[in-house]
């Protein structure tokens, strides 16, 4: 690729798009004009009504029947006037507004002297819900009669030599403890993630049809196709563009938004409205600069994902509305998600980290709210960064499809056959990463719901149901040679020998490592929990192997089909090995969740994935995969005895947890005679097939 | 000529907005400047059969020669020319261009070819300088060698009364002049034009034909398709007959007359038609030898 050309597209594309009158009302027009005005306008608006209320007395028709001792008591408020009309003809009272709200005594049950007979008087007092002079007159009313009827009950009480107190028995005062911040972010991530997520959208919408369906309508893309560039290189310079002005939409309307707010709030605060805020007071929230540079951090990858996967759809079409046709409905998808954000009560823990959009939404409130934690910056930053790249490939790929981009055709020209796609030894890092992106949103939508119903089935389920069927599933589909790709081949005995060594040597230094961990990021309360199915039924054997089946052997052939299989062949194809080995073993680290598991299972992942490279046999990793977990089973139930396993159970029955440095130095040792083991004699070699 | 090659970089001697015959083509001038062998392509809509656009096609053209490709609307001369423009990627076969494989580096081939078609229009709120420059830009030309060919271009094709103005506001004739000079923007060898005078009237027709008869004194290879016969009698040194994706015949308007017996280019191409319909439908014979 040339960053050149890249430049160079890109750089004509916005010039075009900026020409463009409906894009610049659309991204500065709404951003700088509207909002401020519609804002300022409703400000005014609210000001001048509520100042119009509070000068505003209320009228109000007593009825026939009603005591006079009531008359007398909404007489002591200077702002309530009695008024005379005809009680009987309410409703058209009410809404002609000659008076605002009529109090009555109730049809049934009226007795006029039950105020003095120590009895209740029921009255009614009508109003209009609509007509807000109405609605202002029934508050005032309703609480200046609460008010007598509080003194009343102390002179009743009083007369026959009752303590107030005994009546009251309780008095609660609630106290909300959550700092002004967290308030004020609560109520603004609510709504911020959604309108943020919305503006990115908007941001996107136009330039990405604009850009494809638009340059198809205009002719002008077979112009672009018949220079010396590459298609990726037309895929990248367009979508610079789009997500440059996603990004630039995105921050204008927010900016926008925040600073018409201030002014906003101001202006209802100096007006003696603060009310209207819903009593939060949104000038404590103050946004740390490294908070602003969080979201940002989370906003590009969002961009990108937003941008690259309308653009693919948009490129469907042939023109401009149809294009609006196929981007609309997406554009409410990636809604829905930062909706159910405000609406029901998800947190951001587990498996929600990878939920594509939602988590982003989620994560801007936790960090408007202050509570959130590295592990969920990371999660939701890395998880959107990897949905991002398989939209951006999905939008190579579509430019790459001759059908899609000449379409002349009516309707969607995208077909999916196995035939267009040409054999080859190994997959493009194209393929692998949609491979890793698939089976990590399979994995949270399928996998962790089966885990949460039933861990150990959920485990094996998720194994053999998700990854090693995504795997080779998608390897199979675009006709890449499986047994190449995933290394079917036997290894010289040696690296078996060596993998084992490896492993045996790695169970200790990664435990220990996890221990270390330990004091850095703590084991997750929810995880620790989760995990108590393992060790259920101890002593028997039944279980015992129905655990070790799901949590050793399966991701032994499974997860290493998928990581040294699939993704490391895909990966080798674009990166030296060295990269495409520490690729390969971050993003296994990655696929273990939790944050304090990612340290241990990436350093894992980096020994496996070489033995895999050097051996070039999937085999060895296998068996290096199957002792890790296997080991790992058999302690925690107790097979093994966990004091051989850093696991020092003290006097007063405490566990201490590691190794001595002897123990540490053998297995050191230990796993360097390993890797020398597999490195002079089990390097891989042409041969034999499986 | 027009350009050498200096350290890898084009470099403008003097003005020739032509400029086609470096010594590279005279070097050359024996071997065909197009060479297509055995393309072939077939479409597979989203609904219906796949369908055989293009089948077996070769044929070469020499520089400074303008090859016509004659054929009704759908027989398959647009996919024809894309494949030569490595626009789109042959189901089978390949080209040379100018030495460049189709299959093996298609940005080698693109960087010698000068495609138009109906298809190839100009980005109507760019310039036509600025349009000039975006294409020279994509073809890795130099700024400073650039800026100065786009001047020839401007000078040559008499584009400065509107060249600063956006390309929306252009007549047909003004967009096809700056079409033109978008073509010859990086000294193509080789041209591809698909129908360039549909839809034109008759000056802007002549303003093409004259640009496609001084490409080819310039020794530049023209491949051209039209279903206009008298365009291809006029302009043509040799022809190619395509129907129903297949090339029928070829050779000059002369040869094509005494094989078919006739003496116009209509009855010809008429006449070959006919043969081949009567053959029946070609798929048979292609896919199910008979019994």
């Amino acid at each position: 690729m040339n960053f050149y050309t890249i430049r160079t597209i890109a750089a004509k594309e916005l010039l075009e798009t900026l020409r463009d009158k409906r894009t610049l009302m659309a991204m500065i027009g709404i951003p700088l004009i509207l909002y401020p005005l519609i804002l300022l306008v409703g400000t005014q608006a609210i000001v001048y009504r509520q100042g119009k209320t509070q000068r505003e007395t209320s009228r109000v028709v007593i009825a026939q029947g009603v005591p006079d001792v009531v008359r007398a008591w909404l007489g002591e408020d200077e702002k309530i006037e009695t008024v005379e009309g005809d009680a009987s003809q309410s409703v058209s009272g009410l809404a002609s507004k000659t008076f605002d709200v009529v109090l009555k005594p109730a049809a049934e049950d009226f007795a006029p002297d039950a105020l003095e007979t120590g009895g209740t008087l029921p009255l009614v007092l009508e109003f209009d819900s609509t007509i807000g002079r109405s609605v202002a007159a029934r508050g005032r009313i309703t609480e200046r009669l609460l008010d007598a009827a509080d003194v009343m009950v102390g002179q009743r009480l009083e007369k026959v030599n009752i303590a107030p107190a005994l009546i009251k028995p309780l008095r609660l005062q609630p106290a909300d403890l959550a700092p002004p911040k967290k308030r004020a972010g609560n109520v603004l991530g609510n709504a911020l993630p959604m309108l943020m997520i919305m503006m990115l959208g908007l941001g996107a919408f136009y330039p990405a049809v604009d850009l494809t369906a638009g340059e198809k309508e205009r002719g002008t893309f077979e112009t672009l196709l018949a220079t010396p560039t590459s298609r990726r290189e037309i895929v990248w310079g367009k979508f610079f563009a789009v997500v440059g002005l996603s990004l630039a939409t995105g921050l204008l309307n927010l900016g926008s938004m925040a600073i018409t707010l201030w002014f906003q709030l101001a202006q209802l605060k100096a007006a003696g409205a603060g009310g209207a805020s819903g009593g939060v007071d949104l000038a404590a929230l103050s946004i740390s600069p490294v908070e602003v540079g969080l979201i940002l951090l989370i906003l590009v990858p969002l961009a990108v994902l937003i941008s690259a996967a309308m653009m693919s759809l948009a490129l469907m079409a042939r023109e401009f509305k149809e294009a609006s046709n196929y981007i609309s409905p997406f554009f409410l998808a990636i809604m829905l998600p930062a909706l159910l954000v405000s609406v029901a009560g998800v947190e951001l823990t587990g498996a929600t980290v990878f939920a594509p959009i939602a988590n982003a939404a989620l994560l801007f409130k936790a960090l408007l709210m202050n509570t959130a934690t590295g592990a969920q910056v990371f999660g939701v930053f890395m998880s959107t960064a990897a949905y991002a790249l398989l939209a951006l490939q999905v939008a190579v790929w579509m430019f790459s499809r001759e059908d899609v981009v000449l379409s002349e055709e009516k309707g969607l020209p995208l077909t999916l056959r196995r035939s267009q796609f040409v054999p080859r030894d190994r997959p493009t890092a194209g393929v692998s990463i949609a491979v890793f992106a698939v089976s990590l949103l399979l994995f949270f939508y399928v996998g962790s719901w089966a885990q949460a119903r039933e861990l150990i089935s959920g485990l094996v389920i998720t194994q053999w149901g998700i990854l090693l069927p995504v795997a080779v599933g998608l390897l199979w589909f675009v006709r890449v040679d499986l047994v190449k790709a995933l290394r079917l081949r036997l290894p010289r005995l040696a690296a078996f020998l060596g993998a084992a060594m490896m492993a045996l040597g790695s169970v200790v230094l990664v435990q220990q490592l996890t221990f270390w961990m330990g004091h850095v990021i703590p084991t997750p309360e929810a995880f620790s929990q989760g995990m108590a199915p393992l060790v259920k039924n101890p002593g028997d054997f039944a279980t015992l192997a129905w655990v070790f089946f799901a949590v050793a052997i399966s991701p032994a052939v499974c997860e290493e089909v998928l990581f040294r299989g699939a993704i490391l062949s895909g990966l080798e194809s674009k990166l030296k090995p060295v990269a495409a080995i520490v690729a390969t073993g971050l993003l296994f680290g990655l696929f273990h969740i939790y944050l304090h598991r990612v340290p241990p299972t990436t350093v894992l992942g980096l020994a496996i994935t070489w033995v895999a490279w050097r051996s070039g046999s999937l085999w060895p990793a296998v068996l290096y995969h199957l002792i890790n977990n296997g080991l790992a089973v058999l302690v925690v139930r107790e097979i093994l005895d966990p004091q051989w396993f850093g696991q020092k159970e003290l006097a007063n029955g405490e566990v201490e947890m590691g190794y001595s440095l002897g123990m540490l130095g053998a297995a050191g040792l230990l796993f360097v005679a390993g890797v020398a083991v597999v490195q002079v004699w089990g390097r891989a070699r042409p041969g034999r097939v499986m | 000529m027009c350009w050498a090659e200096n350290d890898g970089r084009l470099v403008f001697r003097h003005a020739n907005p032509w400029g086609l015959a470096d010594e590279r083509l005279r070097t050359r001038v024996r071997l065909p400047m197009i060479q297509a062998i055995d393309l072939t392509k077939t479409f597979h809509p989203p609904r219906g059969k796949p369908v055989e656009a293009v089948r077996s096609v070769s044929f070469t053209v020499q520089p400074g020669e303008v090859y016509g490709l004659l054929g009704p609307n759908g027989a398959g001369k647009t996919s024809l020319l894309r494949m030569l423009g490595t626009i789109i990627t042959p189901t089978s076969g390949h080209c040379l261009v100018d030495g460049a494989r189709s299959d093996a580096d298609p940005e080698a081939v693109r960087r010698r070819v000068g495609f138009m078609s109906g298809n190839t229009k100009l980005y109507r709120r760019l310039s036509g300088r600025e349009t000039l420059r975006y294409f020279g830009r994509l073809h890795g030309m130099a700024a400073d060698s650039l800026e100065a060919r786009i001047e020839e271009l401007i000078g040559a094709f008499n584009l400065e009364a509107f060249v600063d103005r956006r390309c929306d506001s252009y007549s047909t004739g003004q967009m096809q002049r700056v079409s033109i000079a978008r073509v010859m923007l990086h000294d193509p060898p080789v041209l591809i034009l698909d129908e360039p005078t549909l839809g034109l009237d008759i000056m802007s027709s002549r303003t093409m034909l004259d640009f496609v008869g001084a490409a080819r004194d310039r020794g530049c290879a023209v491949i051209f398709s039209t279903h206009y016969m008298t365009e291809a009698e006029l302009l043509c040194d040799r022809i190619g007959f395509i129907y129903a994706g297949r090339l029928l015949a070829e050779g000059t308007t002369a040869e094509l007359y005494t094989q078919t017996g006739t003496t116009n280019l209509k009855d010809a191409f008429l006449n070959m038609a006919d043969e081949a319909d009567a053959a029946g439908p070609m798929s048979d014979s292609e896919t199910e030898p008979k019994a």
